[in-house]
């Protein structure tokens, strides 16, 4: 297609549509779904007809989902689970203030807290999980959750060893759950449209990918010290290789710095932006693919993951994709650059070139990707889309497959730098090709007695 | 930090073709040193030792003889008397990549030692060869109670099918975690032998399947399947699928009973779509999108004995299929009384209909609720010239249906809309003005097409709200254009043939819109002997969007004359200053220390501390904090300190700051979500 069929180059960026506008199709094609609202709901609902939920994890996410779920209808949090009992007490108060605003009541007693997340999973009266647990619990509760037949909502990364997301991908299928991966730009309509442009044709032939993504950072040493009461540090440690306590290790953002709790932002944080590569370009997540790159680590301090990287990715068809900490030298965000325009999307906004490519509505002969429902906040979105799935039982925006596909580039990028040279990766086998070192990585031992 | 040179010595790879892969810690110690430092690793040290020697490690790799080399060198640091537990729970850590045969017999020995067995065993489960899986085979007899469950997880990492027996005996122990981990390990290594034992002993169990065992039996069942013997994996499957079973193990068995359907799974599907059982209705709707279309044809034949849910989400499929055809049973849909199957059938209609049946869209627009939006997505998948001519007319005629119309028109961007609107823009009800502005800003282009309407809309708008609405619709129209674009360009030729008269009415727009040639006429007005205009030409410099008048801003507070002029001034002043800029943050604070003096109004000073909230230095926090103390800017002080503690780079670094103050809002504040708000940073959250 060329730039003057999608209505010319514009003198602005939203200048005029008329030209594009008066000879485009304006046909929105409709995924198949059965809205929430079809099934029953929408206004006050019987407790019956709620989906129940049980929060796992209280924390920065977990407080965040809280607020927003708050807009939606039909959703009850009955259960909330932390080792941290400030912040479960914290988080229930939250919870049972907002229902009983809701339900115009004095007060409401309906969400117990819990220090084991087991407890919750326990409760068969619990439609759906929340696991917004550090990244090293992810796989141990995700599993769980699954197994204990609820559907879950499960924060990005899915996992943080590749190993373990294999599992909990596999468990998702076989138990026929629902679960969304918390990638929820993916529920952010620029998002989407960016994609959908890569996806069908309107940028040419696809040949670069630049991702974008927040770097990492060092924290200072800090010596041992007993953790405050009320907080079972034994629980937080869960599956990692346990060390002692220290003011920093289990708080943002040392946490996400640390190798045995997170891979750092290169996965952690990275995984949104891969997460729109791959959606946009389906190669990225299905084919076999080199990766090399550099990096540097902490210099001192006790973090050990990725401050800045620079890596470059290249698939057999030509496809490459660069993927960088934020302006070294890429932007935050994902660009799709094609042999006839470019666009660059991030979480402040959308370019393109030419600038028509805002402005296009899909043919009736284009794909649409998946929609979710409508909402100014995208986590809020979201969080509707998961609760539309649980009750249609088609996979959400953003399914277990996708989610862990992004999560494992994160991880593949980051074992390609520890091991300081260029390896390839086949997503077809989830093995390292011909390479033991690296498969070595895929995995770590989970402390007795917590297992994926 | 790590320094840029590092950085930049590593040329980008993109750039540079086939650059060498480097990986580099930005100050990595001597190799020698961190070798010699590693046994002395503590908790809470520097890590810089450890990530050298996580690259030697790595490049021991390269060779079997150097990784050998490397292996044992770690080993002989674990063996050491002084080596600390960090530093061998690291080394243990590295042995899992590296270690080797060799390593074995010590790795063992840990094992079976109460303080080492839960590090010696991360290694002993990926060493390759028998003789690692030897030693956790060994230690299932002599360890106990915790220890043991690690082994047990060990095993079952490795799939070690010779365990089995022993497995089989553990699955018996008094000791519940020992048992349930057995179980667990038997389900993973899911030979014949262990699925004969686990199917055996869930017939005994009875239903319900306990999930100690439920799970380990739907995980061996799956090894089953990747094995070809689907057989097995379906005799799993049908047990665990049995009404009565837990659900969430149910659902999984009628999963993997459909998975492995083969020619009978879509007559599977089919069957549980219509089962009274809700599991199996629940699974079967997942696999709907699978269905071939003879197959949705016999489910369309029997919809009217459908559960609605699945009624629904057939008559969905049906209608993104086959389109048109599905008229009729559509709507025979939106002629029910269940407004869930109404609603289903509005949608649904958008999908399969054409031009005739925009009319009756529209007039369920008058529907409410649900009804409408739905009619109006249904609106929008329908052929564009005719659904714009209906929707015109009725936004002429039908004014009880007004506003959705206007939602509808946005969303096709219908320019031929924008003259309608500006009429009834113009009238003075609210209820009536305001919608059309919304369908205005939506629609309206900044160019030479539009703007000029609107400025016309403008200048025959009385005074009041609805002048101020009509400026801001302006205002987000020409917001469109970029940054770096003259904004109040077209306005000013739009104004070009305007009466002298009217110059109060648009000055304060040309303010909104800001840029050096609307200053220039405002510049003029001030000076003007018409008192009208020269307060017209206040408003638009209070009006302004950034701070390039804040000097004049500054004087017109300090020595007007106009105490109006003055109050008005100084709060524009406040707004404008902390307005994003690349002024040094601290001349901003300063600035507005500076008009906290000139203010005389409690408004004006809660004003000063609220937008203090933007400037986030931790001599902002010390210069708002002891306003807590003063009743009439206390809730002012509260809002803004839990904004600024909002900000973690601001907030962790400083909590010894923050923390006493975050108590003391949470007490003071007559806000529960600013109360909540600190409580909650209060906690790192």
């Amino acid at each position: 297609m060329t730039h003057e069929a999608l209505g010319g180059p514009l003198a602005y960026r939203r200048a005029s549509r008329r030209g594009f506008l008066a000879g485009a199709a304006t046909v929105i094609a409709t995924p198949l779904f059965v809205p929430a609202a079809v099934l029953g709901r929408g206004g006050q609902l019987p407790p019956s007809e709620r989906i129940t939920i049980g929060m796992l994890g209280v924390g920065n996410r977990g407080s965040s989902s809280l607020r927003a779920m708050e807009p939606l209808p039909d959703h009850q949090v009955v259960a909330i689970a932390d080792c941290r009992r400030e912040r479960a007490l914290l988080a229930q108060g939250q919870v049972q203030r907002f229902y009983a605003q809701r339900l115009g009541r004095d007060s409401y007693r309906g969400c117990e807290i819990y220090n084991d997340f087991r407890d919750v999973l326990a409760r068969d009266d619990i439609d759906a999980i929340w696991g917004c647990v550090p990244d090293h619990w992810h796989g141990v509760v995700y599993s769980r959750a699954i197994e204990a037949g609820k559907d879950l909502y499960g924060e990005k990364p899915v996992t943080r060893w590749i190993a373990d997301g294999i599992r909990v991908r596999d468990a998702v299928r076989r138990y026929g759950c629902v679960f969304q991966t918390g990638t929820q730009q993916r529920s952010d309509p620029k998002f989407r449209h960016a994609c959908e442009l890569a996806r069908n044709g309107y940028l040419g032939k696809v040949h670069t990918i630049y991702v974008g993504a927040p770097g990492g950072r060092s924290y200072p040493a800090v010596p041992p010290c007993e953790p405050p009461a009320g907080f079972d540090y034994d629980m937080w440690s869960g599956p990692a290789p346990y060390l002692p306590f220290d003011t920093q290790r289990c708080e943002w953002l040392a946490m996400y710095m640390i190798s045995h709790y997170c891979a750092g932002f290169i996965t952690n944080w990275g995984v949104h932006h891969l997460d729109i590569a791959g959606w946009g370009c389906p190669e990225v997540f299905d084919k076999p693919f080199e990766i090399r790159g550099a990096g540097v680590l902490p210099s001192e301090g006790m973090t050990d993951t990725w401050i800045s990287w620079q890596m470059e990715l290249q698939w057999a068809s030509g496809l490459k994709m660069s993927y960088s900490n934020s302006d070294n030298p890429n932007e935050q965000g994902c660009k799709f650059a094609g042999d006839e325009g470019w666009v660059h999307v991030d979480r402040s906004g959308i370019w393109a070139e030419p600038a028509s490519l805002l402005e296009v509505k899909l043919r009736a002969a284009d794909r649409p990707l998946h929609a979710s429902p409508e909402h100014g906040n995208p986590y809020t979105a979201h969080t509707a889309d998961f609760f539309r799935s649980v009750r249609t039982r088609q996979d959400p925006v953003s399914p277990v497959e996708q989610g862990h596909a992004a999560s494992t580039l994160g991880n593949v990028a980051d074992i390609a730098l520890r091991l300081g040279r260029k390896v390839q990766w086949d997503p077809t086998q989830e093995r390292f090709v011909g390479d033991d070192e690296a498969n070595a990585m895929l995995s770590r031992a989970a402390r007795s007695p917590w297992t994926t | 930090m790590p320094s840029p040179k590092h950085l930049l010595s590593v040329a980008f790879l993109a750039a540079a073709g086939l650059a060498a892969t480097v990986s580099v810690s930005a100050a990595e110690p001597p190799i020698e040193d961190a070798w010699n430092a590693l046994p002395r690793y503590e908790p809470g040290q520097d890590m810089a030792a450890l990530l050298a020697i996580d690259r030697a490690v790595i490049e021991a790799m390269a060779s079997p003889q150097s990784r050998s080399a490397c292996a044992a060198r770690l080993a002989q640091l674990l063996a050491g008397d002084g080596t600390t537990p960090a530093a061998c729970q690291y080394i243990c850590l590295q042995l899992r990549q590296i270690g080797t045969a060799a390593e074995v017999p010590l790795l063992a020995e840990l094992l079976s030692k109460p303080e080492t067995s839960e590090i010696a065993r991360y290694p002993l489960e990926t060493i390759p060869g028998p003789e690692a899986a030897a030693a956790l085979r060994a230690a299932l007899t002599g360890l106990d109670g915790p220890r043991l469950v690690g082994v047990l997880q060990s095993v079952a990492a490795r799939r070690d099918a010779a365990a089995v027996p022993t497995l089989q005996r553990l699955a018996d122990s008094a000791d519940a975690q020992v048992a349930a981990a057995a179980l667990w390990a038997l389900g993973n290594v899911a030979d014949d032998s262990a699925a004969a034992f686990l199917t055996g002993r869930a017939d005994k169990a009875g239903i319900p399947t306990p999930p100690g065992l439920a799970v380990p039996l739907l995980r061996c069942a799956q090894v089953q399947v990747e094995a070809g013997k689907t057989d097995a994996a379906q005799a799993i499957y049908r047990m665990l699928g049995q009404a009565g079973q837990p659900a969430g193990v149910r659902r999984a068995a009628l999963e993997g009973t459909l998975q492995l359907g083969g020619d009978q799974r879509t007559a599977t599907v089919l069957a549980w779509f219509s089962d009274s059982d809700a599991d199996r209705r629940r699974i079967a709707m997942g696999h709907l999108h699978t269905l071939p279309d003879d197959q949705l044809d016999r489910l369309l034949a029997q919809l009217p004995d459908l559960p609605d849910a699945s009624k629904l989400a057939v008559m969905e499929l049906a209608a993104s299929r086959r389109g048109k055809q599905m008229l009729p049973l559509v709507l025979s849909l939106m002629q029910s009384d269940k407004l869930e199957l109404k609603r289903a059938g509005v949608r649904c209609l958008g999908m399969v209909g054409d031009a005739a049946v925009i009319p009756q869209l529209v007039d369920l627009l008058a529907a409410g609720g649900e009804l409408t939006e739905a009619a109006q997505d249904a609106l929008l998948n329908l052929p564009r010239d005719e659904v714009t001519a209906a929707l015109l007319e009725a936004l002429g005629h039908r004014p009880a249906i007004r506003v959705p119309v206007i939602g509808v028109l946005v969303k096709l961007k219908c320019y031929d809309a924008i003259d309608p609107l500006v009429e009834i823009a113009s009238q003075t009800d609210p209820a009536v003005y305001g919608p059309a502005l919304d369908g205005l800003r939506g629609i309206a282009d900044p160019d030479k097409t539009d703007i000029p309407r609107l400025v016309k809309l403008l200048l025959r708008t009385e005074p009041g709200r609805h002048r101020d609405e009509v400026e801001r619709t302006i205002l987000i129209v020409c917001d469109q254009l970029p940054a770096d674009a003259n904004r109040s360009e077209l306005v000013r030729a739009a104004l070009a043939r305007a009466d002298r008269s009217q110059t109060p009415t648009y000055l304060p727009l040309l303010g909104r819109l800001g840029g050096a040639s609307s200053l220039e006429i405002i510049q003029s007005a001030l000076n003007s002997a018409d008192p009208a205009v020269q307060e017209a030409a206040v408003r638009a410099l209070c009006n302004w969007p950034n701070a390039d008048v804040a000097g004049k801003l500054q004087e017109l507070a300090t020595r007007s004359e106009n105490r109006s002029f003055r109050v008005w001034a100084l709060r524009a002043y406040i707004r404008v200053v902390t307005l994003p800029n690349e002024r040094p943050e601290a001349e901003t604070l300063a600035m507005l220390q500076q008009a906290l003096k000139l203010a005389d109004g409690v408004d004006e000073k809660r004003l000063v501390i609220e937008r203090a909230s933007t400037i986030r230095l931790l001599e902002t926090v010390t210069w708002i904090a002891p306003f807590l103390d003063d009743p009439e800017l206390c809730q002012a002080a509260c809002g803004a300190l839990v904004e600024l503690a909002h900000h973690r780079f601001l907030r962790q670094p400083n909590m010894d700051r923050f923390g006493p103050i975050l108590d003391k809002v949470a007490q003071l504040t007559r806000d529960p979500t600013v109360a909540e708000r600190a409580k909650r940073y209060r906690l790192g959250l």
